[in-house]
């Protein structure tokens, strides 16, 4: 259950998106977020649902390992669509016991399954094609202008890409911990809240020790090949945009200005109704 | 016999074709001592990870005691105590304040009161030789040899029937790996308990065995006494197994015309039986 979180997985292979320049990446997720948001009509959906597609085949990874990732989020995501579906004020379709189904709840519960979705899926394309040090190139590139006002630009993306790196090292480890514990018959299911949350000690305690001997074995590593900072440190692989990035940029346009047109379209027609 | 698998399979991922496992069946006696050997990746964790369902096989089952260990309503945590299984880090399994109380946690879990609790903690430290003034120290300032006893100690504090040991010797020099594997031996010889090893080195399975099971890419590939088995020197080369040095050179000189034994497997024997083919 633990090895479900695939962020900070990446998956090697060779793809155009695999190849494309991280800041490519970056903006492009963050684009598809954006329009997640902005544009919630059916057709706007539609639209990214084929965007979602053509870069997962385009990308090669299997798709497995984006759902993966939605394993992760299926509780929050089965709460936050009844939520929606039930406590929507609005015209009833149905109703039974203290709960009242409502068209707009229905839409509303359908447009959120669908956004987290595709957020999801979306992020964990990005992880999944950029391996962390290319991440961290991407991010750090993009937040340079906030190094005017004096915002340590390279070392919070060098502590963010240490951090993706670390996560699926830790949830294996996590993972070996409760075994062992359980081997000698600990209980990590028992009904009561206190008992269980104290459960937890004897897997935390070896964790956090773990992390703090990788932290310090990585701390020395860094050291011993003379990390200083990020302060004219220069790159092995300096990032240079090639003509996919220009293709990806154009894609991205055009998908940004079909969803606007039609999100305008679809307003015009309804202020032509209503007129 | 006392455990039995019956064509065991498993895979970690359902969507995976490939099995870790693969029809793994074999049965094993009480107050044996038992080494399970394979290449790196043969699946020799996710075997013995079954033998206390830590692991469900997808396929196929295990008896212990001539109970299906599997079925719906078969006490699996009464079971983890019975087979006590003890993992190659000792470091995901130390966490108390003291190795004292690190040993009490396993018998506390059983639900035993506190005075029978810290007797037995008291004997299994006994047991593996953990001097007294160490009980009161932090697990996490030992020495990596006494970790391992440490972590040995806290699984025989359940007072298991069988114990599992995945890779003891790893990591230790030669002198803890020869106390460690004593400790497992003096159990068996003193408290009949049947014993599980997985190792990597052919030297201490020869010395300490009498029944291996060699893995291959997840299938059983040989399954034997300690003649049996080493006598298939070719089949294990293929595994990217090894006889030992010992054995090796006995098979040399048989191939050479001397008519020694070839079921030789330290130096010690070795230089014995040398010494008898010469002597006429
Ligand atoms: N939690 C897991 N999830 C998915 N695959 C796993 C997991 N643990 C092990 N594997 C895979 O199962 C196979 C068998 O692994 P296993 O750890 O049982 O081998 P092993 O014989 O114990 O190897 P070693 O000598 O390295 O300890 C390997 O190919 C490994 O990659
Ligand atoms: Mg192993």
């Amino acid at each position: 259950m633990l090895r479900d979180i695939t962020l900070g997985q990446y998956y090697n292979t060779k793809s155009v998106i695999h190849n494309l320049d991280p800041r490519t990446k970056i903006l492009g997720t963050m684009v598809y977020m954006v329009s997640l948001f902005a544009f919630n009509s059916f057709w706007t959906y539609l639209i990214a649902f084929a965007a979602l597609v053509t870069v997962i085949v385009l990308s090669k990874v299997p798709v497995r390992f984006m759902l993966r990732g939605m394993k992760a989020i299926f509780l929050f995501l089965i709460i936050t669509v009844l939520y929606n579906l039930f406590l929507t004020q609005g015209d009833t379709i149905f109703s039974f016991w203290i709960f009242n189904v409502t068209i707009q709840g229905l839409k509303q519960a359908i447009l959120m399954f669908f956004r987290l979705t595709f957020l999801v899926v979306g992020t964990s394309i990005l992880t999944l094609t950029t391996t962390p040090s290319n991440l961290t190139d991407g991010l750090e590139a993009l937040m340079y202008p906030l190094k005017l006002v004096k915002v340590p630009v390279a070392e919070i993306a060098m502590m963010m890409s240490i951090a993706l790196r670390f996560i699926p090292v830790l949830t294996e480890e996590t993972d070996k911990i409760m075994r062992a514990q359980k081997a000698r018959c600990a209980d990590f299911d028992s009904k009561n809240l206190f008992k269980r949350i104290k459960s937890y000690v004897p897997i935390l305690v070896p964790l956090f020790i773990s992390a703090f001997r990788r932290a310090n074995d990585l701390a020395t590593a860094m050291e011993a090949r003379a990390y200083r900072g990020g302060d004219g440190r220069t790159k092995m692989k300096p990032l240079k945009y090639k003509a996919g990035d220009w293709i990806a940029y154009t894609s991205m346009l055009i998908y940004g200005i079909a969803a606007l047109a039609i999100t305008v379209l679809i307003n015009f027609q309804i202020f032509m109704l209503k007129a | 016999m006392l455990l039995i698998a019956d064509h065991l399979s498993y895979k970690y991922d359902k969507l995976n074709k490939k099995n870790v496992l693969d029809d793994v069946s074999f049965s094993i006696n009480k107050g044996e001592i038992v080494s399970i050997i394979g290449h790196t990746g043969s699946g020799k964790s996710t075997l013995i990870e079954h033998f206390n369902a830590l692991n469900t096989p997808t396929e196929g089952t295990i008896y212990y005691d001539g109970k299906d260990i599997f079925e719906k309503d078969y006490d699996r945590k009464a079971l983890r105590a019975k087979i006590g299984l003890v993992f190659q880090y000792p470091d995901h399994q130390l966490f108390e304040e003291t190795v004292y109380k690190d040993v009490c946690f396993g018998p506390t879990n059983l639900g035993l009161d506190k005075k029978e609790v810290e007797l037995r903690a008291y004997e299994a430290l006994k047991k593996v030789g953990v001097e007294d003034d160490l009980f009161f120290t932090s697990p996490f300032e030992l020495s990596g040899g006494q970790k391992k006893k440490v972590t040995i100690a806290g699984v025989l504090a359940m007072k298991p029937e069988v114990l599992v040991l995945d890779e003891p010797t790893a990591g230790l020099d030669p002198k803890w790996r020869e106390e460690i594997l004593n400790i497992a031996k003096r159990l068996r010889d003193e408290d009949g308990v049947t014993i599980i090893l997985v190792s990597h080195s052919m030297e201490d399975v020869a010395r300490y065995s009498d029944h291996i099971i060699v893995m291959d890419h997840g299938k059983k590939l040989l399954d034997g006494t300690v003649d049996e088995v080493f006598e298939q020197a070719e089949i294990l080369r293929e595994a990217s197994l090894d006889i030992p040095e010992s054995t090796a050179i006995m098979r040399l000189l048989r191939k050479e015309g001397y008519r020694v034994n070839t079921a030789v497997y330290d130096a010690d024997s070795a230089v014995r039986e040398i010494r008898r083919t010469l002597r006429f």
